[in-house]
This record gives structure tokens, sequence and C-alpha cells, in this order.
């Protein structure tokens, strides 16, 4: 053979080795990830699928399933008046979990950075995020009693203290919400302190000596930098203030507006109280397009912050 | 008058004390550098004079005010930090301009300033790059900009060329050196690296320890220095030391070397015959075979070649006098063998003279 | 230009110098009462929930909800009529069960999809990946009807193995994504000499690659494992008896009934509830807080 015929061949094998050896790996990885994709496949991927599918039902349980319905239950979920409450519900929702949490978690961790009790602190706030949702809002249901704490500590102050926080239309969701930011807070404050540990010191003292005042610092050079870490609380927490349905299952249990108190909860009354499937599917899809249209939105924002401190 | 004046400058951390009282003038218009070996308390006296360290004791004045308790941004200074410091969610120009737009100066001024700063330092074609695109040097000459857009008295260099390779940090040196000349401030320049302190300086300050061990003009301390801390850290490759004894007659005797040698007369406060003297001599005035420069009070020995690093322009040639090994430079050089012998000429109106406990130098008249 | 006057250091005090230097970086005292006070106002919950476990019912109905107890003997009356009410028994045991198989298989197996993912080098990596990251994506009520449809359908509704199948099946594909960003950075120069040496994949796998992951798969464990346990929305919808359903819907007796049974029985019952994670959070801080920083990072 002469060396131009090699030439010529040897590209060519070396790219089928490579390929072989790809598709040898491809094989073995595959049968490390069959355990996981069957699971996944079968119980998060299937059933959304199936939930797609049931939408468009006229499906009550225990009837007969299979009258298709074309888009009759958006239609209606579009006039119902259940779901423009629970809409508007879960609007107040996302807005809350959106700048409270942020807020909240970003004071607190500003609070207690470089502090003597910081390791304290970490797990005073941390420790409510492992309390079951459910003895959360139990607890706290009681805190809202008539007679509890809350009312009892109004009272000290001389405010009104005999207000039925979970029995009232304006104020039962603000009072969930409350809970759930107790909650949840402890998260945001501990990716946000180790956001702030993790930003270099020297644009800091850079910007001390191009005469900025501690505030200016803040505002100028330590939120931008802090963005990314912020993003991703912001999203942890929209995520979760949308979905959001312990809380309010738990403390909206005696109130008698409860179905439209979320999407979520309205979604789980109408399919398992009124055992309309069909219908109660298709508030779950709009949830899940809900939920598709946020991540994307984060990736579209984080992909702009990327790029800004890139 | 952007003078700088340290006086009884102390800094301690708790039982830690890094600078233990250090005094200063330093004259307007000057370019000082502050050497010495890490630890030695330089960058925290720099950041004392910035404001981003407190003072435990003593003063500093800038400009005939006290400034201790004067926050950074009043005090007239700018510093170019090590890793440069540049706000990496902002372009070159923003990062130029941002201390001006902060304190609210005016635009048509922020733009003079930044266009005066980007011609300075060729800056021209970066202005809406990220630092995150710039190279190492590109960014130290954004970190100057920084610094110079603030028109401050006093310029504060905290080793601003330790993460540059060699080649770019000889070319900034160039560039430092102008720049000092054109802009005519005050510059206090930090380093570990005493070339950089020797060639940029008009003043040096040696320090050792949190204390300084000499201060004066590069000349001064590299032909007088104070004592054997500053003669060995100054001048590269280092000083050779020899462990000598004062004779009757007034010579010095080496150990491994027949002949005492001459010392110049008056020029030393001389240890009582019989004591132990440390002498010191650079390796240029150690000749090896008239390859160098021709000693007039010249002793020749001969010893054996230890070890021969050739640079190309000159060899440097590692030998001993009975146990003590010393360098020499060799220069036009030939090629030299491991294990020969060579003959060498030592430069006795050039020997240094050390105490051997308190290494000060005993030249007569040296401030110390 | 020097002048070089030795300066004396012992005429200093050091111990006011350091103490000067304390004073001046101490945080502002409004900053310290601030953080006191949000520190109190998180902790009075359980400040209350801690008083009212001590007292009896009548106690509790007859003083402030802020009053200490009295004394702590009522706590095991209540503990005992939560415990019974509530048939905590078996909730406890059924929520450890699931806990402890769901969380510690779902950490093998996504272990082992990390191995697969992270160690070879092949296309459609990230194919794979996104369809077993998908399963995070979709809100949990997208899953209630279909799988309360399919379980029933095959039988395996209201059944242990139901719910351990279930609970199993959603806690992989977190694990997955941070197991696979671990393993990716781990050397492949072992696998490489292993293989080399006849090893089989899956002994590679087993006693190369997994030993040097405990330290995020125990994290994992524990994060996966408190969620089961707080779980109560499939608990209730997959299994409707009280010898299927976790702790967190045995809880659930009192609902709707809180008027009946006495606040101190309710909240005693949810502390008992929550026990485990509590003192499991306690004890192994640091290991659940690296979790949280492996996952965010």
């Amino acid at each position: 053979m002469s060396a131009e015929d090699l030439a010529a061949i040897v590209p060519a094998e070396m790219g089928r080795a490579d390929r072989v050896a790809r598709r040898r790996n491809a094989r073995t990885a595959l049968a490390f990830m069959v355990p996981a994709l069957v699971l996944v496949l079968g119980f998060l991927l299937m059933p959304v699928v199936m939930n797609v599918w049931f939408s468009f039902t006229k499906w009550k349980r225990f009837q007969g399933f299979n009258e298709w319905a074309g888009i009759d239950n958006y239609e209606k979920l579009v006039g119902s008046v259940n779901f423009a409450a629970a809409f508007q519900n879960t609007v107040i929702w996302v807005v809350a979990s959106l700048i409270l949490p942020v807020v909240l978690g970003l004071s607190l961790a500003l609070l207690l950075r470089n502090m003597r009790f910081e390791e304290t602190a970490k797990t005073i706030f941390f420790l409510p995020r492992i309390l079951a949702p459910t003895a959360v809002g139990v607890i706290w249901y009681y805190v809202y009693a008539p007679d509890g704490i809350l009312n009892n500590t109004l009272s000290l102050f001389g405010l009104p203290d005999d207000v039925g926080w979970l029995y009232q239309d304006n104020t039962i969701t603000y009072a969930i919400i409350v809970t759930f930011v107790w909650q949840m807070v402890g998260l945001p404050m501990v990716l946000l302190l180790l956001g702030l540990a993790a930003l270099p010191k020297d644009p800091i003292e850079a910007a001390k000596m191009d005469g900025a005042t501690p505030f200016q610092v803040f505002t100028n050079i330590t939120l931008p930098l802090l963005s990314p870490t912020i993003l991703i609380v912001v999203i942890l927490s929209v995520l979760a203030g949308f979905t959001a349905f312990d809380h309010i299952w738990v403390m909206g249990t005696s109130f008698p507006g409860k179905k439209s108190l979320s999407l979520t909860v309205y979604m789980y009354y109408e399919g398992f109280s009124n055992n309309a499937w069909g219908f109660a599917s298709a508030i779950a899809v709009v949830l899940g397009l809900i939920v598709l249209a946020i991540t994307w939105v984060q990736a579209i924002v984080q992909d702009r912050v990327d790029r800004m401190l890139k | 008058m952007a003078r700088v004046t340290l006086t009884n400058l102390v800094k301690a951390y708790g039982a830690h004390v890094a600078v233990k009282g250090i005094n200063l003038d330093i004259a307007d218009k000057s370019f000082v550098a502050l050497v010495g070996p890490s630890g030695c308390g330089k960058s925290t006296t720099l950041r004392m004079i910035a404001g981003l360290e407190t003072v435990s004791w003593g003063e500093i004045s800038i400009a005939g005010k006290v400034v201790n308790e004067v926050s950074s941004r009043s005090r007239g200074v700018a510093m170019v930090f090590q890793s440069y410091a540049l706000y990496p969610h902002m372009s070159v120009r923003s990062n130029l301009s941002f201390g001006l737009r902060i304190a609210g100066v005016a635009k048509t001024e922020v733009d003079r300033r930044v266009a005066v700063a980007t011609e300075i330092l060729e800056l021209g074609p970066y202005m809406e790059r990220r630092p995150s695109q710039l190279s190492g040097g590109q960014r130290q000459r954004v970190a100057m900009g920084r610094a110079i857009v603030r028109e401050p008295q006093v310029f504060l260099f905290d080793e601003p060329l330790s993460n540059l390779d060699a080649k770019l940090r000889h070319q900034m040196r160039v560039e430092i050196k102008k720049l000092h000349r054109r802009l005519q401030n005050t510059v206090i320049y930090v380093t570990h690296d005493q070339v950089e302190a020797m060639t940029l300086a008009d003043q040096i300050v040696i320090m050792r320890d949190g204390l300084i061990e000499q201060a004066g003009t590069p000349a001064e301390v590299f032909q007088h220095p104070a004592n054997k801390f500053v003669a060995g850290f100054i001048g590269a490759p280092q000083m050779n030391f020899f462990a000598g004894t004062v004779t009757e007659a007034g010579q010095i005797r080496l150990r491994g070397l027949e002949r005492a040698l001459d010392v110049v007369p008056g020029r030393f406060d001389m240890p009582r015959a019989g004591a132990p003297v440390t002498v010191g001599l650079r390796p240029e005035h150690i000749v090896p075979q008239d390859h160098g420069l021709t000693p007039k009070n010249p002793i020749r020995f001969e010893a054996e070649v230890l070890l021969s690093e050739a640079l190309g322009n000159e060899t440097l040639i590692t030998s001993s006098i009975g146990a003590e090994e010393f360098v020499t430079r060799m220069l036009d050089p030939r090629d030299v063998a491991d294990g020969e012998r060579m003959s060498f000429a030592l430069d006795t109106d050039r020997i240094h003279l050390f105490d051997p406990e308190t290494e000060r130098s005993l030249r007569k008249g040296s401030d110390n | 230009m020097t002048v070089q006057v030795p300066f004396d250091l012992s005429q200093l005090d050091f111990a006011a110098i350091a103490q000067k230097e304390r004073a001046r970086n101490r945080t502002s005292p409004w900053i310290v009462v601030l953080s006191v006070l949000l520190a109190l106002l998180w902790v009075a919950p359980f400040y209350y929930l801690m008083v009212s476990i001590f007292k009896s019912p009548e106690e509790y109905a007859g003083s402030s909800p802020f009053a200490l107890p009295e004394g702590i003997t009522p706590v095991w009356a209540n503990i005992v009529d939560a415990w019974t009410t509530a048939n905590m028994a078996q909730g406890f045991a059924n929520s450890a069960l699931y806990g402890v198989v769901g969380a510690s298989v779902a950490v093998f197996i996504a272990a082992l999809a990390a191995h697969g993912l992270a160690r070879f080098q092949f296309n459609g990596k990230t194919f794979w990946f996104m369809l077993i990251f998908a399963g995070t994506v979709f809100p949990f009520q997208m899953y209630l009807i279909p799988l309360f449809f399919t379980y029933q359908q095959m039988g395996i509704i209201n059944t242990k193995f139901g719910m351990i199948l279930f609970y199993t099946a959603v806690c992989i594909p977190f694990p997955v994504l941070v197991l696979r960003n671990y393993m990716s950075q781990i050397s492949t120069e072992m696998d490489e000499a292993a293989r080399m040496d006849g090893c089989s994949e899956f002994r590679l796998f087993l006693n190369i690659v997994l030993p040097n992951c405990w330290s995020p798969m125990a994290a994992l464990f524990l994060l996966q494992f408190t969620w089961i346990w707080n779980d109560l929305l499939f608990s209730t919808v997959l299994s409707q008896s009280t010898d299927v359903r976790s702790i967190m819907s045995a809880l659930q007796v009192f609902q709707g009934g809180y008027a009946s049974t006495s606040p101190v029985v309710v909240l005693t019952a949810s502390l008992i509830a929550s026990l485990p994670t509590v003192v499991l959070f306690l004890a192994l801080r640091k290991t659940f807080l690296r979790g949280i920083s492996i996952s965010a990072g």
C-alpha cells in the first residue's frame, strides 16, 4: 500500500473506531440509566401525557370514560368564577413569593453575615423548612385562631384582636402567605449568605477607594455581582409559591371558599371532591403550562444575567 | 504639596503586631518603593495609607493633614490593586468613570478625564469591552486608568505587576516610570521584587518584620547597605557572606584563604583583634579569571567550580572558600566544566563588614 | 527623607488597641436589636408549640396562649391522646418504611444513572439527561389523576408497594442532577485502570465510583427522606386506609375536627410527627446544609 492510500483510509478508520466506541459506551451507559429511566418515564412523564389526554375528555369518575369533549373543559374553565378567583389568588401568591422571600432573605443575610451568632441564626431560620408543611399549617392554624397568640399579641399593643384571619376573604390568603414565607425564608437566606461570602472582595475595596458610600457600593457593585444567586432564589421561590398546596389545604380547610384559594387546591377539590376528572385534568394542564412558562422565562433571564457578568 | 508622612505607625491584630512603629517622610512628587519579603508589613502599611486598614497607633498625614480618621475617598489617594479589582460587570469605560459618576461630577468633566486616561494608557480600542475580555496587561492598564481618573495627590500601587509574566512585567515597568514622569504625582509602590524597586524608585524603603531596615536612594542601599539583611536583599544574585576574624594587624582573615584581606583604612569601625566579623562581597566583586571588572587591590585564590549556570551573557559560578560557598559572575563567558579549578580575584576595596551579632554595617557613618 | 528614631513598642497598651478595634468593628447596636427581634419572631411559633404541649386541654383553654405551663405532666396525656387518635404508630411505621426505602433506592438508582451520564462519552447524553430531569418540571397536580387511575387499574392503589414505587420514582431526578455534576469531577483515570484490569462495568461502579460519592449521597438521602416524610398530597391520594397512609395523612384525622379536639392534642401530634426529621436535621445539620450548597452550586 502506498502512503497516499494509507492516508486516505486512516481518517475514516479512526472515525469509525471512535463511533464504534461511542456506540458501545452508549449501550453501557444506557444500561446504567435503565432503572431511572423506567421509573421516571412511568411515574413522572407518562402521567403528564395521560393528564393532557384526560383534559380533553368529559370524564367524571365512577362514570364512563372516553367521551371526547374537545376543549369544552377549557372553555368551562375560562368562564368559571371559581377559576377566576383561584387564578387571582395564585397571582397574589406568585407576586408575594417573588418579592417577600428574596427581600426578607437578603435582609436577613445582610444582617446576619459577620455576626457571631450566624450559625445559630442559620439554624433558627432554616429549621422551619425541615418541618412538614402539614405540621406548620396546623401550628399556624392555631396561631391565627381567634384566641390564638397572634390576636393576643395584637391586643398587647392595643390593636384589634378579634380578627378571624383564616375566616375572612380579605385576610386568609395573606395569612397563609405569611405562614408560607415563615417556613420558606431559610433557604433564600442561606443561599444568599453563601453568595455574599463568595463575592470577590477586591472590587468592593476598589469601590471604597473610588469614593463610594456603603450604600453606593451595595447598589452598584454588590447587588449586580450577587444577581446570579438572587435569580436562583427568585425562581425557586416563585415556583414554590406557585405550586404551594399543603399549607393552603390544611389552613383553608374550614374556609367556605376554600376551593378558590389557589389553582392547586382548586384542581384537587374538583378532582377528588367533585370527581370531575376531565375538568380537573384541564386545570392541571393549565398549571403545567404556567410552570413551563416560568421555567422558560427563567432560562432567558439567567442567560441575560450570565452575559452581563461575563 | 502631596507630601506623605508616617509617624510611629503601628498596626496590631490582637497580639500580632504587623507594623511595629515606622517613621517615613515621603517628599512630594517622589516615587517611593516599599520592598521586603512577605509578611514584612509593606502591604499593611500601604493599606493604612489608603484607608483600607485602621491605624492602631501613630499618625499618617497627607499634604500636611492628619488623615487617620478620614475616609479613603477624602484622602486624595488612588490605589492600583494586585488583582486589578476591576468591576467585572461594567465596561472599561464604566470602570473608569464609576468613581466620578457616583460622586456627581459633571458629565463633561468625567468625559474629559476618561479621555485623558484613555489616551495616556492607550485604552482606546477597549473602551466598551468587559474585563473578562481583556488580557492581564490590558486589565492592569485599566486599573491604572481608574486611579488616574481620580487625579489623586498620591498614587498607591500594591504589587501591581506580580500577576503578569516576565516580559509583560518589564514592559509595564517602563510604562509606569513614564507615567510618573508625565503626571508628576507622589507614588508609593509596594513590591517584593527588588529589581522593580531599584529600577522604578527615587527612594527605596526596605522593610522586614514590621520595621524599616533602611531607606535611601537605590544607589545608597546598594552601595552602602545598613545591615546584612539589606545587603542580602538588594542585588541579584545575592551578596556573598563569609565568616572572618580580625587579625592583630587590622586585617580580616577568612578561613580557607591564605592571605588576609586588607581593609580600606578609616572606612570601618573595626572590632578589636581576634573578634569575629561578617564579610560581604557582591558576586561581581569576586572576578573569575579576569572575566569581569579588574579589581584594584585583588587577592587571588584558586577554587573548584561546584556549579555553573550559563545565562548566555554571563555565567554564574558557584564555588567555595573553605567551607563557605559563594556565587560569582563571569562576564563574557566561556564554557565551564564542573569541578574545574579556577582562579578568582577578590576585590578587597569592595568588601562590606557587618557585626556578626547585630548584623549592622560597620561602615563609618552609615545610618541605621 | 528618613527618620529612623527607634520606636518603643512596649509603651503601647495592646489590649486597649485591640478593644478599640473591636469597638470600631462592632456591628451597630441597631442591627443586633433588629436581628434579635427577627429571630424572636421566627421562634415564636416554636415557643407557642412548646408551651402548649405541656398544658392539659383545660389549662390551655383557661389561660393565655403565651403562658408558661404549670407543669410537665399533662404532656404525657397529650401524647397518648394524639398517638391513639391519629393512629400514629401505623403512620410512623409507614412513613419510616417509605422514607428509608424510597430515599435510599432512589439515590442508588440515581447514582447508577448519574454514572452512566457522567462517565461515558457518547452522543445524546444531554437528551437522556433532560428526559430524566423533565421529571421535575411538571407540577404535582398533573400526576394526581393519572396515577390514581393507573394505580386503581393495576390494583396497587392503597398498597405499601405502590407508595414505595411512587416515592422512589419521584425522588430520582434531583439526585441525578446533583450526582451527575459531582461524578463528572471525579477523575476517570481509575476507571481506565480498572477496565484494563478486567473489571466489569458494574463492579467498577460499585467499588470505585460509589465509595467516592458517600458525602453527596448521604446529603441527598437526608433531603429526599425529609421530603417523603413530609409528603401529604400523594399519601392522601394514592392511599386511603390508615394502614397504608403516611404520618402526615394521619394528622389529617384532626382536620375539620379542629374544634372538637383540643389544640394541645393536635399540636402534640404535629410535634411528634415532625420529631424524626427535626432530630435528623439538628444532628446532621452540616450534612444537610452541605447538600443545599451542592445542589445550588
